[in-house]
C-alpha cells in the first residue's frame, strides 16, 4: 500500500513557495491531431480513465437509519442526498450537483446508474474493503490477498484492468510510443485500480516534471537533433545490454523468481520499443509555461491533464489513466472545516454525523457544500481533459468524439464502502460507438427508493472492448455470482 | 443487496484477533550429527532463498557507497516499490533513469585502475569491467559476466567514443540484476542435509551488509568473504564490527521507525504529514515535527549505544530536545532554548520510552483529539504482534470529537464516548474490550503528545468543556495481562513482556530477508527469541539471527 504524500493542509503549506515549474507543452506540427482528417477510418480511438480514490457521494444501500442518525445519501428524501445521481431517474440527462459544471457538454456525456462492481461485491470479505474494491473496479478480476515485502496485507487483482487490455491490443494494431500513459495526483489511497496483468499493479508517475520528461521529453521537433539521436542510440545500447544480463539469469532461478525476471525483461523491452517508436514521431514544442508555486494536487492535477492532452495530440498514445488520490481540496473554501479530515474519504465518513439524528446536523449544509466542492474538483479535471480534446477538430468531429473517457471510483458511497451503483460517467463516444447525451439507469426496483440491479461493470467493460473493435463476449472473472455476462444493453 | 445479510452474519462472530504465528509449528527434521556449527537445540535448516529487489533505500545507499557519493548526491534517486513484487514499467524506467543520472556524475570512472580519460584501449575496458563490476556486483566478476559485458563494450565502441562506451557499461551495470536484486545461488557443503546449501561467502557478505547497514558490503567485508572468513568466530567478528559502526545505529533507527510505522502506511500518516488542528496546537509546525522525529530517533540511537536493551526502549526518561520540544514535554530545568539541543530527563510520572513520546502519540491520534482506539490498536499490532480484523466501514463513521453528551445531556469524556460507541454492541465489544483499555492508558497525552491533567476540548456543539481523565483499566490477554493505570504503567508491562520481545525477534526476519519466517526456520526463530529474552538486548537478537542456520544456509526455490 502506498504511503500518503502531500497530505492535507500542512503538507500543502510546507510545499507552498517551494519551486516554480515551467513545462513546455508540445503541439502537433500540423496544429491538428495525429490522425488523418481526410480519412476517418484511419482515426484511432482513444480511451482515458480518470479514477478518483475513496468514493463519490452516492448510495443505494438499504441502510436507511443507523444508530447514529440518518445517512446523508441514497435516493429519495428518507435517505438524504445523493450528490452524484442525476436529477431525473429517466433517460433524459439532468446533471446532479457534482457534475453541474459539465452542463455545456451534456450532449457528449453518458451517465450510468444502477451498475454494480459485481466482481468486487462477490469477493470483498465484508461490505466493501478498499483494497478489494480497488483491485476489482477496473479489472472485474479475481483478487487475492497477500503480504508485501514491507509486511503489509495487500490485495492484488489476478488479471489486467480494462485500460491495460486496450493498451496492449491497440498497440499491437498501431504501435505508438506509449501503449498507455499513467499519471497520478499523489496522496493517500489503498492501492491502484490499474493492473497490467496478474498481481502486477501499474505504478503511475506522480511528479509532473518527470511525467513531462517521460512522455514528451523524447519527441523530436522535426529539425535534426544529433544530440537526441546520440542519446537515443546510447539508450538502446544500454537496454539491450541490460536485457542480456536478465536473460542470463533466467535458466538459474526458481519458477517464482522467474516471474519477476520475466516481467523485468518485458518492461526493458517496452522501454526499448518506446525509444525506437519515439524516433518516428515528430511534434513541435511550443512554450506554454505552466508556472506553479508548489507540487501539490491543486497544481499537479491540471498539469497532468495537459501532459495527457499534449501526448494525445502528438499521437504518442491511445490510452491514458489519471489517478487522483483521496485528497482534501484544502485550497478551496472548506465550509465544513478541514482540520478534522486528512483525506477526502474521511470527509464522507462523517456523513452519518450530519444526518438528522447526528451530532453535526447543524452543519449539514456546510458538509454538503464541501463534499460537492471536493468531488467537483476531480470532475473539473475530467472537464479540462474533455474540453482539451473537444477543442481539436478531427475527422468530421473532434478528438473527443473519437475518445471514450470514463470517470469512476472504487466506491459509490465512500462512507458506506458501497460497490453497488458505481459512479460511472463517460464522455465521448469512441467514434460514435455509444449514444451520448443520456442517462441509463439499470436499477430495476419497482420502488424508486429501492435498489436492485443485475448489471455490472463487467458488462460495461465488455461493451467498451466491443466499441474498440474487439468482439469479446465477457470481461473479467468467470463466476456465476456476477449476474449476466456479455455487453451492457442500451449503450449503442 | 447483501449488506444486511452480512451484518447479520457478522453479529455471530467474535473478535478474531490473532497473535501472528511467530513460533513455527512443523515438526523439526532430524538434526545432522557432527555437521556444521549449529547452536544447541536448533535444527540445521533454512528457507528457500527468493530473489528480491533492494528496497528504495538500499538501492540509494548502494549506489552512494559504490560510487563514493554523498547522501545529497543520491537524494533524488527514487525507485518506486511495486506491491506484489512484480516490477512495473515505471520502476524499470526509473532504474534506467537512475543509471543514466548516476553515470552522468562520472564517479564510476574513478574506480577503474587505468586511464579511462585517455583514448582508451580494450584492456582498459576489461579492467573497468572487472574493477567496477566486482564492486558493483558484490562478487568477483564471473567469466560469463565478463564475456557479457565485454560484448556490450565491443558493440558500443563501434558507434560511440571510448568514454561513451564506458558510460554504456556503467549504465548497464547500475541496473543489472546483480545490483538491483538480491539473488543467491548458494554452494554445496559437506555435512548438510539434502537440499540444504551454504550461502556463499560473498552472498553472506551482502546478507550482513543489507541486514545491518541497508547498503552494500565495505572493503573489509569483501576481504573477509574473499578469504572465506565469514563463518564461526570470523562471522561473529564481522557482525560485531558492523554492529559497532554508525551505519548499524542508523539501520536500527530505521528498523524501529518502520516497526512503529512512523513513516505512514495506508492505515495512517507519517509524523510529518499527520494533520493537526492549528487552532488547538498553535505551536505546531514543520520544524516541530522534524524535532519530534529526531527526538525518537535519538532515543532509539542512545538505547542502541547503551546495549540495545528492549526494556530501556519502553522505560527510558532520557530525551534529546530543543526548545520547542522541551516546551512540549513540559521540561523546565536545564531545558535548551530555541534550536539548541540537549539531553534532559523527562518527568518519570509522565513519560517512559518510545510509546510516550510525541512521535508515537501524534501519529496515533486524530487531528484534534487523541485516539484511544488508534493508540490501543498500535500497541497490540506493533508491540505485541497481535492484529485485529478491520473495523466494519460504518465504524469509521463513528467520529469522536470529545465533549459529546449522553441522551440526558450530560457531558461525556472521550473515554466515555468511546466506550458508549464501542462496548454496547457485543460484536464491537469483542475487540474493543482489548483495544480500549490499552488506548485509555494514554489519556493524559493530547493529539500532539502534550501532557494534560484534564481533558479539554470543544464539543461538537462548539462548547468548550473539561473532563477528568481516567487511565485505569485491565489489560486483557498477553503475558502481562492485568490491571494497569496510565501509559507509564503500560510501558513497564511492555518492557517486561516476553511477547513483546518475541514480536521484535520475529520482525527482524523481514529486515534480514524481506519476508516472514519460513517453515524451516522455526527453531532458528526460537533461538533468536530465547537470546533476546535472556539478555533483553536487541543486539543479541541480531547476532542470534546471524548465528542461526536461517542466516547462513539456504534452499533453492522450486525450479
Amino acid at each position: 500500500m502506498k504511503r500518503g504524500t502531500n497530505f492535507g493542509r500542512r503538507a500543502f503549506l510546507r510545499a507552498a513557495g517551494g519551486f516554480m515549474l515551467a513545462l513546455p507543452v508540445l503541439e502537433a506540427t500540423h496544429g491538428d491531431s495525429w490522425g488523418n482528417p481526410q480519412n476517418t477510418a484511419s482515426i484511432a480511438k482513444r480511451f482515458i480513465v480518470v479514477f478518483r480514490h475513496g468514493g463519490t457521494a452516492s448510495s443505494v444501500q438499504r441502510y436507511p437509519i443507523n444508530k447514529l442518525g440518518d445517512r446523508l445519501d441514497g435516493t429519495g428524501p428518507e435517505q438524504g442526498h445523493d450528490l452524484w445521481a442525476p436529477k431525473d431517474p429517466g433517460e433524459t440527462l439532468v446533471l446532479g450537483p457534482i457534475h453541474a459544471a459539465l452542463e455545456a457538454h451534456k450532449s457528449k456525456l453518458l451517465l450510468l446508474s444502477g451498475v454494480d462492481n459485481a466482481a468486487g461485491v462477490i469477493q470483498s470479505p465484508y461490505l466493501g474493503d478498499h483494497r478489494w474494491a480497488n483491485s476489482t473496479i477496473m479489472t472485474s478480476a479475481k483478487a487475492t490477498e497477500s503480504t508485501d515485502a514491507a509486511g503489509n496485507q495487500i490485495v492484488l487483482a489476478q488479471g489486467p484492468s480494462l485500460d491495460q487490455v486496450l493498451a496492449k491490443r491497440l498497440t499491437a494494431q498501431t504501435p505508438l510510443p506509449f501503449p498507455s500513459m499513467n499519471v497520478m495526483v499523489d496522496g493517500h489511497q489503498y492501492g491502484t485500480p490499474f493492473f497490467s496483468g496478474p498481481a502486477s499493479p501499474v505504478n503511475s508517475e506522480t511528479n509532473p516534471g518527470k511525467a513531462f520528461d517521460t512522455y514528451l521529453g523524447g519527441v523530436g521537433s522535426g529539425t535534426p537533433n544529433p544530440e537526441l539521436v546520440r542519446r537515443q542510440a546510447m539508450g538502446v545500447s544500454v537496454l539491450e545490454g541490460v536485457m542480456d544480463g536478465y536473460k542470463a539469469l533466467q535458466p538459474k532461478i526458481s519458477s517464482q523468481d522467474r516471474q519477476v525476471v520475466d516481467a523485468h525483461l518485458t518492461q526493458l523491452s517496452e522501454l526499448e520499443r518506446r525509444i525506437k517508436t519515439l524516433q518516428t514521431v515528430t511534434c513541435t514544442p511550443i512554450n506554454v509555461d505552466h508556472k506553479v508555486q508548489d507540487a501539490d494536487a491543486e497544481h499537479v492535477g491540471p498539469i497532468m491533464v495537459d501532459i495527457i492532452l499534449a501526448a494525445m495530440r502528438c499521437g504518442l498514445t491511445q490510452v491514458a489513466t489519471l489517478e487522483l488520490a483521496d485528497i482534501i481540496t484544502h485550497w478551496l473554501p472548506t465550509p465544513f472545516g478541514d482540520v478534522a479530515f486528512d483525506i477526502g474519504h474521511s470527509l464522507h465518513h462523517v456523513a452519518s454525523d450530519c444526518g438528522a439524528k447526528g451530532t453535526q446536523f447543524a452543519k449539514q449544509q456546510q458538509w454538503l457544500d464541501e463534499m460537492v466542492a471536493n468531488r467537483g474538483w476531480c470532475i473539473g479535471l475530467f472537464q479540462r481533459l474533455l474540453e482539451g480534446l473537444d477543442s481539436v477538430p478531427e475527422g468530421n468531429g473532434t478528438m473527443l468524439d473519437n475518445t471514450l473517457m470514463l470517470y469512476t471510483s472504487e466506491f459509490s458511497n465512500g462512507s458506506f464502502h458501497s460497490e453497488n451503483n458505481m459512479p460511472l460517467l463517460m464522455a465521448g463516444s469512441a467514434g460514435g460507438a455509444f449514444r451520448t447525451g443520456r442517462h441509463l439507469n439499470f436499477n430495476t426496483a419497482a420502488d424508486p427508493r429501492a435498489y436492485q440491479s443485475k448489471t455490472g461493470t463487467h458488462n460495461l467493460f465488455t461493451s467498451i472492448l466491443n466499441a474498440f473493435g474487439f468482439p469479446d463476449a465477457h470481461f473479467g472473472i468467470d463466476d456465476p455470482g456476477l449476474g449476466f455476462k456479455g455487453p451492457m444493453p442500451g449503450l449503442v | 443487496m447483501r449488506s444486511l445479510l452480512v451484518w447479520g452474519a457478522a453479529a455471530l462472530v467474535a473478535c478474531t484477533s490473532a497473535q501472528e504465528d511467530v513460533s513455527g509449528s512443523q515438526s523439526p527434521p532430524p538434526k545432522v550429527p557432527g555437521g556444521p556449527e549449529v547452536p544447541a537445540g536448533v535444527t540445521l535448516d533454512a528457507a528457500p532463498s527468493a530473489l528480491h529487489p533492494l528496497t528504495p533505500t538500499q538501492y540509494r545507499r548502494t549506489v552512494r557507497d559504490l560510487l563514493g557519493l554523498t547522501d545529497a548526491d543520491v537524494a533524488s534517486i527514487k525507485i518506486p516499490t511495486d506491491a506484489g513484487g512484480i516490477p512495473s514499467l515505471l520502476t524499470v524506467s526509473k532504474l534506467d533513469d537512475a543509471a543514466t543520472q548516476l553515470t552522468a556524475l562520472g564517479a564510476h570512472k574513478k574506480i577503474a585502475t587505468c586511464d579511462v580519460a585517455g583514448a582508451g584501449t580494450a584492456d582498459c575496458a576489461t579492467k573497468f569491467i572487472t574493477d567496477f563490476g566486482t564492486k558493483a556486483f558484490r562478487h568477483p566478476v564471473t567469466p560469463d559476466e565478463l564475456s557479457w559485458l565485454t560484448g556490450i563494450y565491443k558493440t558500443a565502441r563501434t558507434t560511440f567514443s571510448f568514454a561513451d562506451s564506458l558510460d554504456v557499461l556503467a549504465r548497464v551495470m547500475l541496473q543489472s540484476p546483480q545490483v538491483v536484486y538480491v539473488h543467491e545461488e548458494g554452494e554445496a557443503t559437506d555435512g548438510l542435509p539434502p537440499g540444504l546449501l551454504s550461502v556463499t561467502q560473498y552472498e553472506l557478505a551482502s546478507r550482513l551488509s543489507y541486514f545491518l547497514w541497508d547498503s552494500m558490503p565495505d572493503d573489509a567485508l569483501f576481504a573477509a568473504a574473499a578469504q572465506r572468513q565469514l563463518k564461526g568466530d570470523g562471522l561473529r567478528a564481522q557482525a560485531k564490527r558492523m554492529l559497532d559502526d554508525p551505519r548499524a545505529r542508523a539501520k536500527i533507527i530505521e528498523f524501529m521507525t518502520a516497526w512503529m510505522e512512523l513513516d505512514g502506511t495506508a492505515r495512517h500518516v507519517s509524523i510529518e504529514e499527520a494533520v493537526k488542528d492549528p487552532a488547538r496546537f498553535p505551536g505546531d509546525n514543520a520544524a516541530l515535527r522534524a524535532a519530534v522525529r529526531r527526538e525518537t530517533q535519538e532515543l532509539v540511537g542512545r538505547v542502541w549505544e547503551q546495549g540495545g536493551k528492549v526494556d530501556a526502549l519502553f522505560t527510558s526518561t532520557d530525551a534529546f530536545v530543543n526548545g520547542p520540544l522541551a516546551a512540549l514535554y513540559g521540561v523546565k530545568d536545564g531545558a535548551p532554548q530555541g534550536d539548541t539541543w540537549a539531553w534532559v530527563t523527562l518527568p518519570a510520572a509522565q513519560r517512559a520510552g518510545i510509546a510516550t513520546r510525541a512521535a508515537f502519540l501524534l501519529v496515533y491520534a486524530n487531528p484534534d483529539i487523541p485516539s484511544p482506539i488508534r493508540r490501543g490498536s498500535a500497541v497490540w499490532r506493533e508491540f505485541m504482534c497481535t492484529t485485529f480484523p478491520p473495523p466494519p466501514p460504518a465504524a469509521m463513521d463513528v467520529m469522536i470529537k470529545g465533549g459529546e453528551t449522553d441522551p440526558s445531556g450530560k457531558p461525556l469524556s472521550i473515554r466515555q464516548t468511546v466506550d458508549a460507541k464501542t462496548m454496547l454492541d457485543p460484536v464491537c465489544a469483542s475487540c474493543h474490550q482489548k483495544l480500549n483499555p490499552t488506548g485509555f492508558a494514554f489519556g493524559h497525552y493530547d493529539a500532539l503528545g502534550q501532557w494534560q491533567d484534564k481533558e479539554k476540548g470543544v464539543s461538537p456543539a462548539g462548547v468548550t468543556y473539561t473532563a477528568d481523565i481516567d487511565t485505569a483499566g485491565d489489560l486483557l490477554g498477553s503475558d502481562v495481562a492485568g490491571a494497569l493505570d496510565g501509559a507509564v504503567a503500560l510501558s513497564a508491562k511492555l518492557a517486561a513482556s516476553r511477547q513483546v520481545k518475541d514480536c521484535i525477534a520475529s520482525r527482524t526476519w523481514r529486515a534480514a530477508f524481506a519476508r516472514d519466517v519460513g517453515a524451516q526456520e522455526a527453531t532458528s526463530l526460537k533461538y533468536v527469541q530465547d537470546r533476546l529474552a535472556a539478555s533483553g538486548s536487541l543486539r543479541d537478537a541480531l547476532v542470534g539471527l546471524i548465528d542461526s542456520p536461517a542466516f547462513q544456509y539456504m534452499r533453492k526455490g522450486t525450479p
